[in-house]
């Protein structure tokens, strides 16, 4: 095992955080509909949330990361009642544009209040320790975001095969004006996936930090290879985006090591259209068949 | 997709704007304040190209200002490093542009769900890492930039201080805005319009989709690249940051504001998202969050801007004119040369046609004659697999297996335009006139295909493309008669009509082209009995009067009986009966299949 070969399996893991972006991008998307594009912001500003009270009040960071998580949640719930609910039925598009603005938003609100001095170093939570798995030196934040991925994903099937508001998501992704005939409070519950979605997005900033510095921008090149991972799994395909995620983790680590960063994201690029053309419906999608 | 309607003839609000903007340049302003307009005329021809892209076809675009930052470093390198021209280099640029939009494009118009909006926001991410890294590190100089030669064109001085920037911008606003313009007026732009509302509706009309998709992508691309002209020159200094990719979301954002879908609403967006900071004397970060915020509430509240904002307060007030028709109304042009296979041949055979989705026989070895000149009737209960026949005897669905023969000519793997061209076309079953175009406008989409057009043509103006204009502009009269049509109604906009008359149009439409064989799905539903006796007299005139052939899918038994010579009647997806219409209806079999009597009579026994 060489470069080459070190660089795919760190690819896995950090394939499984565009996973896990992925994921609740997905999870958005099947149920409301809504490609957001303001998924990655919504990660930083949940970093941030935590840096900010860890950093500078001094709180333990148990405590900052589980207020991080609350505070992260809440703005999903915002984003949703305030931006996406009103006046909801202009269309896909529509929606997915609003998601934009509010990507601009976050992103203007970090700057303007947080950013001055950024990018900040984020106090480490992880010993910076590997193990030798196969010849392979695999760290443990490698571990532990593979773990996560686990384990959320267990938790989300659980959700959707064991519980009853689960099996009401599901309905809603299929086939929304039926799940609402049938009484269904959809804006409950795609107000419950903002907020899923916004618990998911703070762990995909908590287990990017340690590698990467802390900023506004910081998730912009993360969203665009997740929303890729979202796009090849089949944009309705849980499992799917973790699959997609892995890919484009390997095929950008490799292309990096062996090209450099700047080849290395016109890889993705291409490979996103390559694959879309070859598959428009994704790796893991169906069909969707228009009524004329 | 966007619930914002795009709006025709504003060109006229353009100008006013533009002659707004001379007059302020006559004026002795400070070169602050010049400054900051270059800049927004220089958005504006980015926003202007976009419109057509985004609030016409209605697609996606968040990369467009990658290439105005494609068109600001290509035109510099070459002036600076090749010591080419000023013309020359813009000119090379554009091409420049217009490959590279031709190369994502082409992929890009293939891709579903949120494919554009992704790989047009992915490709801005590129170019700014491209602009910033090594690959291209002799042209771009990566983070140290590019310093913009000053440039002075005979005696004018075109340099960031000099006097004649301003003129150079706002003449190529100008010639944007009239280009975009005619693009959005001309029949392309109606096809643009008429994609938008759907695809595979364009595709039986003739349109090429992907390459009228295409067509306009590289257009927005092509106007954006010449934005980086007056932008680089008002600059100064071009470093990768200029050109980072939330611009063209900040791009995106002035289109929305001003108007989607106007060509003038982009401009009012450019003017008032560069000039607005001025008045502010804000810094950045707080002027990034007060665009967002605008930008956001707009969506929300007002998706089709200030410009749709100031339309519909015109429209209320008293004395506004209702809207004019254009210029002369087109004469009914005489009918000529229709081309009716003799009597007695089949004007569509359908032999052994299977389609299988996934596990499912939608069509199970379907075959059955459409005698020339003859109204055959397609019937049966739902999902029996009707509109999936049509489909595919239209080129949207290609047939698993067996053969769909028009006149002679086997078309199951032809593509929705080529059919087209044979001289059969359709109608949907939610008839689908583009909304924002009037009647006239609509039928003219039907001749979409059969005459011979150039996009050059239409980018030239009405002048240009004038006598066509008027060919078919006459045509389309000639079917809107046929079809009984009253001319009062010809200039009024589709999404005014009723749902009966919007069925009378649409069937209008199909026979605008000159077609032999009609393929009308439920061409009755939802219409009361007086404007279903419209239809079949209208079918029975067609039939009698043109010799048209026509496959009608429907519901109703009387209007079958009325107009039918021959009905099919399918039941999951297989044939079951056919023949004449009273015969048929009376059949045992096809009664069980309608009506299910014998299935709910045993299920009523087993409770």
């Amino acid at each position: 095992m060489g470069l080459v070969g070190a660089a795919a399996i760190s690819g896995v893991a950090v394939g499984f955080v565009y996973g896990m972006l992925a994921f609740s991008i997905v999870l958005l998307f099947k149920a409301s509909g809504i490609p957001n594009f303001a998924q990655g912001n919504i990660a930083t500003f949940g970093t941030f949330i935590v840096y900010l009270l860890a950093a500078r009040t001094g709180l333990p960071l148990a405590a900052a990361i589980a207020l991080g998580f609350l505070g992260t949640a809440a703005l999903g719930v915002v984003i949703y009642l305030g931006g996406i609910l009103p006046r909801g039925d202009g269309g896909t598009l529509n929606l997915a544009i609003r998601t934009l603005a509010v990507y601009l938003l976050l992103f203007a609100v970090m700057n303007l209040f947080w950013g001055v001095g950024q990018p900040f170093a984020f106090p480490r939570f992880l010993p910076a320790t590997s193990v030798a798995v196969a010849g392979v030196s695999v760290s443990l934040l490698s571990m532990v975001t593979v773990a996560m991925a686990i384990v959320l994903g267990a938790a989300f099937w659980l959700l959707y095969n064991r519980t009853a508001t689960g099996l009401v998501l599901r309905g809603i992704a299929d086939r929304p004006e039926v799940a609402r005939l049938l009484g269904a409070d959809t804006a409950r519950l795609s107000g419950l996936a903002w907020l899923l979605a916004g618990l998911v997005a703070v762990v995909v900033g908590l287990l990017t930090v340690p590698t990467a510095l802390l900023s506004s921008d910081m998730m912009d090149g993360f969203f665009l290879y997740a929303f890729t991972a979202a796009l090849l799994g089949g944009m309705t395909s849980l499992p799917g985006a973790f699959v997609g995620g892995v890919v484009v983790g390997v095929v950008s680590n490799v292309v990096t090591v062996l090209r450099g960063q700047e080849i290395s994201i016109l890889a993705i690029f291409v490979l996103l259209i390559v694959v879309l053309l070859v598959r428009p419906d994704g790796l893991f999608g169906h069909e969707v068949v228009e009524r004329l | 997709m966007f619930a914002a309607r795009a709006h025709s003839r504003t060109l006229p609000i353009s100008l006013a704007i533009l002659a707004a903007l001379a007059v302020v340049g006559l004026l002795p302003i400070d070169q602050g304040l010049r400054y900051i307009v270059v800049l927004s005329m220089s958005w504006g021809i980015a926003a202007v190209g976009l419109d057509l892209f985004s609030g016409y076809l209605g697609q996606a675009n968040f990369g467009q200002f990658a290439f105005v930052g494609i068109g600001a470093y290509s035109i510099t390198a070459l002036r600076s490093e090749a010591h080419v021209g000023v013309v020359p280099a813009l000119l090379l640029t554009m091409a420049l542009a217009a490959v590279l939009a031709a190369i994502v494009g082409s992929a890009m118009v293939r891709l579903q769900h949120f494919g554009a909006a992704l790989t047009t926001f992915f490709f801005a991410f590129v170019l700014f890492n491209v602009l910033g890294g090594n690959t291209l590190d002799p042209i771009t100089h990566s983070e140290n930039g590019l310093a913009v030669p000053p440039l002075s064109w005979g005696p004018l001085d075109l340099s960031a201080t000099g006097p004649w920037l301003y003129w150079l911008a706002w003449a190529m606003l100008l010639a944007a805005v009239l280009v975009t313009s005619n693009y959005a007026n001309s029949r392309a732009g109606r096809a643009l319009r008429l994609l938008k509302r759907s695809e595979p509706v364009a595709g039986t009309l003739g349109v090429r989709v992907r390459w009228t998709k295409l067509s306009a992508f590289v257009f927005s691309a092509v106007v954006a690249a010449a934005a980086g002209l007056p932008l680089s020159l008002a600059i100064g200094y071009l470093a990768p940051e200029t050109f980072h990719f939330s611009n063209s979301i900040t791009l995106f954002a002035m289109l929305v504001v001003g108007g989607i879908g106007s060509v003038a609403g982009a401009l009012i967006g450019a003017l008032i998202f560069t000039a607005l900071p001025q008045f502010m004397q804000s810094t950045g970060a707080a002027e990034a969050l007060l665009f967002a915020a605008i930008f956001l509430v707009f969506v929300i509240a007002l998706p089709d801007g200030i410009f749709g904002l100031l339309h519909r307060a015109w429209r209320r007030v008293p004395w506004s004119l209702p809207p004019r028709a254009r210029g002369e109304r087109p004469r009914p042009a005489p009918r000529t040369g229709e081309q009716t296979p003799p009597d007695g041949g089949d004007a569509l055979v359908a032999e052994d046609v299977s389609v299988v989705f996934g596990g499912v026989r939608a069509l199970d070895r379907v075959g059955f004659r459409v005698r020339s000149g003859t109204i055959h009737a397609l019937v049966g209960p739902n999902g029996a697999g009707k509109t999936t026949f049509l489909n595919c005897a239209s080129g949207l669905l290609r047939a698993t297996d067996g053969r769909v023969v028009v006149a002679g000519q086997d078309v199951s793997r032809s593509p929705a335009h080529q059919i087209r061209a044979r001289g059969v076309s359709r109608t949907f079953q939610n008839p689908s006139l583009v909304p924002d175009l009037t009647v006239l406008d609509n039928v003219m989409l039907g001749l979409y295909g059969s005459h011979r057009w150039s996009l050059a043509r239409d980018l030239a103006g009405e002048w240009a493309s004038r006598g066509r204009q008027r060919v078919v502009g006459g045509l389309a009269a000639a079917a809107l008669e046929q079809a009984g049509v009253p001319a009062e109604r010809w200039d009024v906009m589709a999404s005014d009509l009723s749902l009966g008359e919007q069925k009378v149009v649409d069937i209008a439409r199909a026979i605008a082209g000159g077609s032999r064989l009609l393929l009308l799905d439920e061409p009755t539903s939802g219409l009361g009995d007086g404007e279903m006796a419209r239809i079949a007299g209208l079918l029975k005139r067609l039939r009698a009067e043109h010799r048209l052939s026509i496959l009608v899918v429907a519901h109703n038994v009387g209007f079958v009986q009325d107009t039918a010579d021959t009905v099919t009647v399918l039941d999951f997806g297989r044939v079951i009966a056919e023949g004449e219409p009273d015969r048929v209806i009376a059949d045992p079999e096809v009664v069980t299949a309608y009506l299910g009597v014998a299935e709910s009579a045993a299920e009523v026994g087993a409770r």
